[in-house]
This record gives structure tokens, sequence and C-alpha cells, in this order.
């Protein structure tokens, strides 16, 4: 059964605040509540107030929709101002308007500060305004196909958001993720630790451990001087002379992959040619043979299974550890490789670049395996979402055939509209004040670009797309130190890809008989299993 | 066989003196408060009632929504006992309580919180409550709690 507010037996609404002392002021001036262990301290310890305790209670606290019948709390420990409480309400059983609940308050060593239980009651007061949502759950199969409705919500309620499942911060709105992701001051990107080590039990922390180890050294998970240093010379590998000479290599594999299927009438957009594309492109990129190409698939998604919000983390860990190891062995070896043998490839200009501080074996391995997972399945999802968006919007398909200028800006609105990257993590240096909510130091916090992009404050009709759209100010790419350094290529495939479908494919169309499906397994990662389309084969000379 | 002799009023204050009656005044625990002396059996009441300011400041503190309806939250109905509880330098450590109606943000609330028990062992003053909250003539609270008073 779900009730009016969307919960139903067995739903765990969260919440997360760290007691300040203003917070004990507040709650004395509202409510006359002077005892001395609040104001002046208990053993030198400003003690919260019992109702400052469960007030950032789901339910208790009253949310619109649902008033209190009965409650009983144990206090089983102080709260003291610089605590934070973590609350969990567990909603029990629903009978008609009546819910009853359990709550745990536990602080931030997990110690149960207050336990309790109550009965409630739903929407059966016709003068209560409309119901509030309760707060959302993010890693569900339903949200993780499409998020954009509960990113929507979210902007509009609770701008800044604590998801106990992610155990960090969602932020939603434009100026919000735009000014974090450049603000590398107050939100640090060396964050691996947390990002894993509040998602994974301890018994599996040993499993992650070399992935940890790895991962750590990445550009994208320091801050300078690090990130300076890692990023200057990988620059060497993604420089426009560097990108020009790709194109022609990006081109032909595209043609390629079109030669296969065009007979067919038919293809799977992903399996077919979003999939292949950027193994062949990326094997080339590397000097590696084209052989090796769906290794770096199977490496990829190993990687994602660790940094991409996966639900069930721990039970994938070991699998994904393995091919960690066979990825980290392989490109160890054609690194030495290089080294003694250089050749007309990233991995020699990189192993060969002319730089003050060159990088250790150990971090440029572990970077060129980020590039890898950070170009490889993002522009298979560009293409797939892009084109899936574009055939379902098809006047735009259209416009697009009449106005080839537009194409740049095309891949750019797409990107927008439904980019591949949804999500960037931080850690904050400091306490933040956010939007009134306090973002405490050390907490982690996900910064969901795809809902800046679509933030109607922003982008005017955010939910289509406009292939003319003037507004680049996208945040796909990322922004400030850390945006993608791999953006130039990826546009180039982006283009290639449209240019060559909309000359060689002008009326392919989404397969009627079979519906794309998004693979719905990471809050980070977006993309398609499976884009059926079908096509007229070319008449017969 | 000594038989009592008259009695001698010198001799009841030496008695005394050596073996001092036990007095039971103990019995009961009373301490000082800004209410004036509370022991088991006193009642302390309050009254009030919010501002918007108030009201606007409490859903700010806790996240919520101003409530359409002009409905107080809940959690702000059972506040002025606590604000009785502060008086006391009170630290609960349980406490049930039931609504028996919705309140107005305009109503005014009396607290009265009544002393159920007051027990003094060693450093530490035990103290229970039977509680109400009043709007109007109409019992919108009634609930209990126990804990320590502290500094007593």
């Amino acid at each position: 059964m779900t009730a009016a507010i969307g919960i139903a037996p067995g739903t765990e609404l969260t919440s997360r605040r760290t007691v300040t002392g203003e917070d004990v002021a507040a709650v004395a001036r509202i409510t006359g509540d002077e005892g001395m262990h609040h104001i002046s301290g208990l053993a030198g310890r400003q003690v919260a107030q019992g109702l400052l305790t469960v007030a950032f209670a789901p339910l208790l606290r009253t949310e619109q929709g649902f008033r209190l019948a009965s409650a009983r709390v144990t206090f089983l420990a102080p709260v003291f101002v610089g605590d934070t409480v973590s609350c969990t309400v567990t909603v029990g059983a629903m009978d008609g308007a009546s819910v009853s609940f359990g709550l745990s308050i536990r602080n931030q060593d997990g110690a149960e500060v207050a336990v309790g239980e109550g009965v409630g009651t739903i929407g059966t007061i016709g003068a209560v305004g409309p119901a509030a949502a309760a707060p959302p759950r993010l890693l569900t199969p339903e949200v993780l196909a499409d998020p954009y409705p509960t990113y929507r919500e979210l902007q509009r309620s609770r701008p800044v958001y604590w998801a106990e499942e992610l155990h960090g911060w969602v932020v939603t709105g434009y100026d919000d993720v735009y000014g974090a992701l450049r603000d590398h001051g107050r939100f640090s990107s060396r964050r691996i630790d947390r990002l894993l080590g509040s998602r994974v039990p301890p018994e599996a922390l040993k499993i992650i451990a070399p992935f940890v180890a790895l991962a750590s050294r990445w550009m994208w998970m320091v801050d300078p001087p690090d990130h300076t240093r890692v990023r200057r010379m990988f620059n060497y590998g993604f420089t426009p002379r560097a990108v020009r000479r790709m194109t022609p290599l990006i081109q032909e594999t595209v043609d390629a992959l079109l030669d296969a299927v065009a007979d067919r009438g038919s293809m799977d957009l992903i399996a077919d040619f979003a999939y292949p594309l950027p193994a062949t492109v990326l094997a080339d990129v590397y000097g590696i043979p084209r052989s090796d190409a769906p290794l770096l698939k199977d490496w990829s998604d190993a990687m994602k299974v660790f940094i991409g919000g996966t639900p069930d983390l721990a039970a994938m860990a070991g699998p994904a550890a393995d091919s960690m190891r066979e990825m980290t062995a392989y490109f160890t070896a054609v690194i030495a490789d290089r080294r003694a043998n250089p050749g007309d490839d990233m991995v020699s200009a990189l192993v060969h670049a002319d730089v003050a501080e060159p990088l250790d074996p150990d971090s440029l391995c572990a970077n060129l395996l980020l590039m890898l997972a950070a170009s490889y399945a993002t522009t298979q999802d560009m293409i797939g979402n892009g084109m899936l968006g574009l055939l379902r919007q098809r006047a735009e398909w259209h416009r697009l055939q009449a106005e080839p200028a537009l194409l740049p800006g095309a891949i750019d609105e797409v990107l927008r509209y439904d980019g591949p990257v949804q999500l960037t993590h931080r850690v904050a240096t400091e306490d933040i004040d956010l939007h009134g909510t306090r973002i405490a130091e050390g907490d982690l916090v996900y910064l969901i670009r795809a809902a800046a992009n679509r933030d109607p404050r922003r982008f005017p009709d955010p939910d289509r797309i406009d292939v003319g759209r003037q507004d680049t100010g996208h945040v796909a790419f990322g922004a400030g130190i850390h945006y993608c350094i791999g953006a130039a290529l990826a546009r180039v495939e982006g283009v290639a890809t449209l240019q060559a479908l909309l000359r060689r494919m002008p009326d392919i169309e989404l397969d009627p008989a079979a519906p794309a499906a998004y693979r719905a397994d990471s809050l980070q990662f977006r993309g398609l299993r499976m884009l059926p389309v079908v096509f007229p084969t070319p008449a017969a000379p | 066989m000594l038989s009592p002799g008259p009695r001698d009023p010198t001799s009841a204050v030496v008695t005394a003196m050596l073996w001092p009656p036990i007095v039971r005044t103990t019995d009961v625990t009373v301490i000082s408060t800004v209410h004036g002396p509370v022991r088991e059996g006193s009642t302390l009441t309050w009254s009030r009632r919010y501002a918007e300011a108030e009201l606007r400041e409490y859903d700010q503190l806790v996240g919520r929504e101003p409530d359409g309806a002009g409905l107080l939250p809940d959690l702000l109905v059972i506040a002025p006992l606590t604000k009785l509880g502060g008086d006391l330098n009170y630290l609960s450590r349980a406490m049930e309580w039931r609504h028996h109606r919705p309140v107005r943000c305009d109503e005014t609330l009396t607290a009265e919180l009544h002393v159920t028990r007051l027990d003094r062992q060693g450093d530490t003053v035990k103290i229970a409550f039977e509680a109400r909250i009043r709007a109007g003539d109409e019992v919108a609270v009634s609930g209990t709690s126990r804990g320590v008073v502290l500094g007593a």
C-alpha cells in the first residue's frame, strides 16, 4: 500500500544534521527552553534540547500532510553541539490513513542517542496543504532509468538533500553545481576514501584496496598541485593538434561501422556502432591491437562498478577488483614497451613527454586507465543518449538535416539534455552553508550535473532538445580545473557520428518493435543497453 | 529490679542528645527553582502563543515548508512543556505523548507539568511528570516524561 506522501511499509526516511550552537540558541528563542545545560553547557559542552534532537527527524518534524497522533522517545545519550545526528524513521504498519513508525537517531560515531516509535495520520485533515513528497530514493531501478523527474523535484523542494543511501549531500541546482565545480578550494576532489569507505562493508574494504591505491592517483581524484602536474602532462595527449590528427581516423571508423550494417535495414545502435566506435578509436589512440579492444570495455565496466554509484557495490567488488588487476598488468606492460619502442600513439607521447616532473610509472598507468574509463563508456553513451533524444524529438533531427551548421552546437545540446556523466563527487573542506543547510567539513557532496543541465532557472524549456540553443553553458563536461580533458575529442566523435548518420541514413528511426532500454545500473553513468533503429537500405544499383 | 524514677526533664534532653530521634523530614525532596520550591505533587504552568516570526524560524530550522492550513507543527505544540523543563534544568530520558486535537497557530497554549516523582539518590535527582497542553479549555496533548534534574 502506498500513502499520499509516497511512503509504504518498510520505507526509510532519513535526515542528517550537524547541531550547532545557533541551532540550540534558536530552539531556546522559539520555545523558551533555556536549561543551563543547553546554554552554559555540561562539563563545558552544550547539550542540544531534546526537541532539537528529534526536530530534524522526518515525520516527527511534521511534514505537510502528516500529523502525529502519539509518540514515545527514549534518549540514550546527550547530543552535543557539534555532533552530527542521522535520523532514520522506518515506516511500519499502515492502516487507512494511520501510519506507525520507528525512530532511530545516531551520532557521528554511530552511537544510538535516541530511539522511539509513534503513530500518525496522513492527509486526514482536510485543511492541511498539499502533501509533500517523502525524501526520494535515488538508487532504485525506476530512478536510475529516468532520474530527471526526481532531480526536478529535488531542485524544487530539497536543493541540498542528504541521501542516506549515498552517505552524502545531493546538490541539483545549476548555480550551486556550477559554483561547486569551480570552487576546488572548498569542494575537494580528494574523495576516493570517502566515496568507497562509506558504501563498502568493512569486510570488502580489503578487496577494493588495490583499486583505492590506483584511483587515489587519478587526476580527477586529486587537488592542486598534484592535479596540475598530472593534468599538464596529459594535456600532451589532447592538444588541438593531437585531436585534429585523430579526426580522419574517427571518420574512417564511423564509415566502416555504418558500411557493415547499411544493407541490413536495422541495427542496435549501441552494439553495432556506439560500442565499437570508441573501442576502436581508443585502441588506435593507445596504440594497442584492435583485437584487444573488447578488453577495454570489460575493464571500463569494472571501474564503473567502483565509481559509478552501483546499488550493490559490495557484491560486485570482487570480480571488478580482478578485472582491475588484469588491466593494470596489461597497461604496465604497454608503458614498458613504449618506453623502449616509442611509437605514434598517446602512450608513447606521455612516456616521453618533455616535462619538468614526469609521472612515476604507477601514476602514469593509473591515469591511462582513468582516460580509458572516462572516455570509453562516455563516448558510447553520448552517442546513444543523443541519438535517442534526437529520434524521439524528431523535429530536431529534421532541423539538423536542413541546417548542418547547427551540428557542433547540437552535440552540446544533446549532452546537456541527457549527458553520459550525471554527477561529480566532491568533499567539503570546511563547513559550508548552502540554502540554509550546513554541509559539514568532510561530508561527501554529489553535484548532479545532469540536474543542473535541466535547471529551468538556467535553461528555458530544459526538457526539450533545441539544437539551435545558444546557451552552451552546460556542465556535461564539468567546469573549473577538472573540465573534461577529452571534451574536444568527444565533440569530434559526436559530430562525425551525426554527420555520417544524417548523410547516409537520414530516415533512421526508432524500431517500433523493440524499444530502447537504459542500463539503469549507475547513478553516475547513464547510457543505453540497446537502441534498436530501422532505416531504408540503399537502393540497388 | 529497677523501676522508672520520676521524670527528669533533663534526662529526655540527654537521651535525645545520645540517641537522636529519627525525623522523617527527608522523605520529601524539595528543589529550588525559578518557580519556587518544587516537590512531588507540585504543578508548574506556563502559557504562551507563538509569534509568526517564531514559526518561520522553526520552519527554517528544521527544513519544513510552512503549513498552509495554519496548524501548529506538532513539536511546537508540546514545546511549552520543554520550556518548563528548562526552568528546572531538566534532562529528559524518556517522554511519550498523545495529541488529542490539532492546534491552530494563533491559539494560546497552557503547559501543565505535574511532578509525580522527585527523588534524590546520591548526587542524582530523578523526576517524573504528567504533562498536559491545553488549548483554551481543551486538552490538546497529554503525556508523561521522566529524567533527571541537573545541578539540584
